[in-house]
């Protein structure tokens, strides 16, 4: 079916849909004519209220795995996601029903993420903004495009607002939304013989994201290559708010046997706060993902019966190049293409065109600009930089509420030489012996303590730990011999280990491809 | 092969006996209470309680290319001679008393409509007060803490999904391996059948 026929039908079918609805609550009544008139057939809206999704615990989605290449180190590996659950933030349940009932979950854990399972969340999907399904003509850089942030170009570079039209099938998620927690628990199951019933390992997960897929957006169209004009899916993903991946186990319901529901530890586990992340995945329309089969050199099909999921190359094309890079501040050529460095220094409008092509993955509330060149950098604690065991922002490892703190030991590397011959590395200090640095208050002593600004780790417990093996014997060693065994070194002892925030800025994938591997053998 | 029940009951229940009605009586239903629907949609499959059986789908001998189990192929366009083709593929959607009904969006903003929002409707545009359909389960009798998951099943296998080339390339098994397999289920290796779900709230839907 042609996009041109699903827009014709998708304008019937709501007229149709909203004939059942009345103009009262009170039951099923035509439409009068003034309630007709307001219906364009632009757009069917989905309104989520007062919403919860619950698979049952033992129920899962099931990757299932295949024959590993022989010879390879590889294992065969199915992978299933148990107790699927779309719920509110704050207290709840664990997966760990009993006698028809769901057991309560004791500790709300980091942030509310000890919890998989809450209460309904009261706008998932608002009446007045809903998850839209519409059908949308975007044509060249006119005044349709700008509801898509910066208009299109084809792959040809065409940008004319009548030649360059396309249809668009669009499944638009709503632009703001309650909190919401999204968990399941897993099962890595490695080597599973499927004739003999048996494995080699059982791996029980927990996974929690709490926040939303706010301002999401997915489209289908054709895509505009010559000779490439196959199913074209743009996939623009917004992802903000806090994350958990924990593997420890209650004790009461602890267990290894396969399918069997778990309650999970509320506090243990890598945490990741304060995300917030942005990956295009396509432009309108000259850049998108396909399927495909693999290919030979010559173009030709490799019929090994895998296949691939393409985000094809952007074209050689000026128009394509002056939209996907984005010309900084005049679109001349001698002002060349906006950087992340660019980006942020002249902070650019939330609207402009850069944030469209561009992507970022924030991992953490890392303040924008606080190396050479910014206004502010922080010179006094409290810094922006994570305190070792912070919990509250960042990327950080947390014990379980009931075990020992642990030992934790990181290497900084301050001095990076790549010249041949000079080793790669060539000084780096233990983080455990730095308890403290503040930075001068002018110049570039400024930044003395690197870009994260001031911190301050004197109240750790800094201690020492005996029959280690020297980590970073590893990697530096001369040649020929082993690494450093049974060596004693400082180290913290604490109960999380906050390795600082991480911020990937201004990301663009000119070309990405996934291809499978498991039909050929 | 695909078979689709679907199940309609007109609410209130307690209907002992089909009876005429007289014109008065009739003049009074408005279907106000709404209706309540169940739906079963079995593909390429059986059921028997929670035991779901896949069909006994044509074997190599009825096809000139052999096709040996009950598949879906799908080609895209722009890439001739090629299929991606899910083998041994059957399953089972199903949804228990939805109630289908018609109401109306609140009279005020939610306050999660931002100007990003805004713009996605036509100008002058009035979300509120908007009659909509409904779908919702009723959930009244449900303790809050109730291990309830009936509303709506979910059972799909599809053992391989790989590439098969030519102009029959769907009924084609070329390639013995597995790119992927998928399975929707309950229990080790789908032993109690299908995945269970829960629904709770309503989802209303407009047009504009």
């Amino acid at each position: 079916m042609g996009f041109r026929r699903l827009s014709s039908l998708l304008r019937g079918v709501a007229p149709v849909l909203l004939a059942l609805a009345p103009a009262a609550p009170a039951g099923l009544s035509p439409l009068d004519e003034q309630e007709m008139a307001t219906v364009t057939g632009a757009g069917l809206n989905f309104v989520w209220e007062d919403f919860r999704f619950l698979a049952q615990p033992t129920s899962y989605f099931e990757q299932v795995g295949s024959q590993a290449a022989p010879g390879s180190t590889f294992a065969r590996g199915d992978l299933r996601w148990y107790g699927v659950a779309i719920s509110a933030l704050g207290s709840g349940y664990s997966w760990a029903d009993s006698s028809g009932t769901m057991t309560g979950c004791a500790s709300q854990g980091i942030n509310g993420l000890g919890c998989p399972r809450g209460e309904t969340i009261g706008h998932f999907a608002a009446h007045d903004n809903p998850y839209t399904l519409r059908v949308q003509d975007y044509a060249g850089d006119g005044s349709a495009a700008a509801s898509i942030g910066n208009g299109i170009v084809t792959w040809g570079g065409d940008t004319d607002p009548l030649t360059s039209a396309q249809t668009v099938l669009e499944l638009l998620a709503p632009t703001s939304q309650e909190p919401y927690r999204f968990a399941f628990w897993g099962e890595i199951e490695v080597g599973k013989d499927p004739l003999a019933g048996t494995n080699s390992a059982l791996l029980k997960s927990q996974t929690l994201i709490q926040g939303s897929a706010a301002g999401s957006e997915l489209r289908l169209f054709q895509f505009s290559e010559p000779g490439n004009n196959s199913l074209a899916i743009q996939y623009l993903s917004r992802l903000q708010g806090d994350f958990r991946f924990s593997v420890n186990q209650q004790g009461a319901t602890a267990s290894d046997t396969l399918g069997q529901p778990v309650a999970f530890e509320a506090n243990e586990g890598l945490h990741f706060r304060n995300v917030d992340a942005y990956i295009p995945l396509g432009q309108l329309y000259y850049q998108a993902l396909t399927l495909d089969v693999p290919r030979a050199g010559d173009g030709s099909y490799i019929t090994d019966g895998n296949f691939v999921l393409r985000l094809e190359r952007i074209p050689d094309e000026l128009a394509v190049y002056t939209r996907f890079y984005s010309f900084s501040v005049a679109d001349s050529f001698d002002a060349g293409y906006t950087t992340a460095r660019q980006a942020l220094l002249n902070q650019l409008p939330a609207n402009h065109n850069y944030y469209r092509t561009h992507g970022y993955s924030r991992w953490g509330d890392w303040t924008p600009c606080q190396g050479v060149g910014c206004a502010n950098p922080p010179t006094t604690p409290p810094p922006q930089r994570n305190s070792y065991n912070s919990s509250a922002d960042g990327i950080f490892f947390q014990k379980c509420a009931s075990c020992d703190n642990f030992n934790a030991l990181a290497y900084r590397i301050n001095r990076l030489d790549v010249r041949a011959g000079n080793n790669q590395y060539t000084t780096y200090e233990r983080y455990a012996n730095y308890g403290a640095c503040t930075p001068g208050t002018s110049g570039n002593a400024r930044f003395n303590c690197g870009y994260g600004g001031a911190y301050n780790a004197s109240g750790a417990v800094v201690t020492s730990a005996t029959g280690l093996t020297d980590p970073m014997s590893l990697v530096l060693r001369p040649s020929g011999s082993g690494p450093a065994t049974n060596v004693t070194l400082p180290v913290i002892n604490t109960d999380a280990v906050n390795i600082g925030d991480s911020r990937i800025e201004g990301l663009l994938i000119n070309h990405m491809q996934f291809t499978s591997y498991g039909a050929s053998y | 092969m695909m078979r689709f029940a679907l199940l309609l009951m007109l609410l209130p229940f307690p209907v002992l006996a089909l009876e005429p009605l007289d014109d008065g009586t009739l003049a009074g239903v408005s279907g106000g209470e709404g209706i309540a629907v169940n739906v079963e949609f079995l593909i390429n499959a059986d059921r028997a309680g929670a035991t779901i059986t896949p069909l006994s789908c044509p074997d190599g001998s009825a096809h000139p290319n052999g096709a040996p189990d009950c598949r879906l192929a799908l080609q895209f366009n722009d890439r001739p001679g090629t299929w991606l083709v899910l083998k041994n593929y059957y399953g089972l959607f199903s949804l228990n008393r939805v109630w289908l009904d018609s109401e109306q969006t609140p009279a005020t903003a939610s306050g999660y409509c931002d100007a990003a929002c805004q713009a996605r409707f036509p100008s002058g545009f009035d979300a509120n007060n908007r009659p909509v359909v409904q779908l919702s389960y009723d959930h009244s009798a449900l303790a809050a803490n109730a291990a309830f998951y009936g509303d709506g099943e979910v059972f799909l296998n599809v053992d391989r999904i790989s590439a098969e080339f030519g102009a029959t390339g769907y009924l084609l098994n070329d390639v013995t391996g597995s790119a992927l397999g998928l399975r929707v289920a309950d229990g080790p290796g789908g032993a109690n059948g299908p995945a269970r779900l829960r629904f709770d709230g309503r989802m209303q839907m407009y047009g504009y």
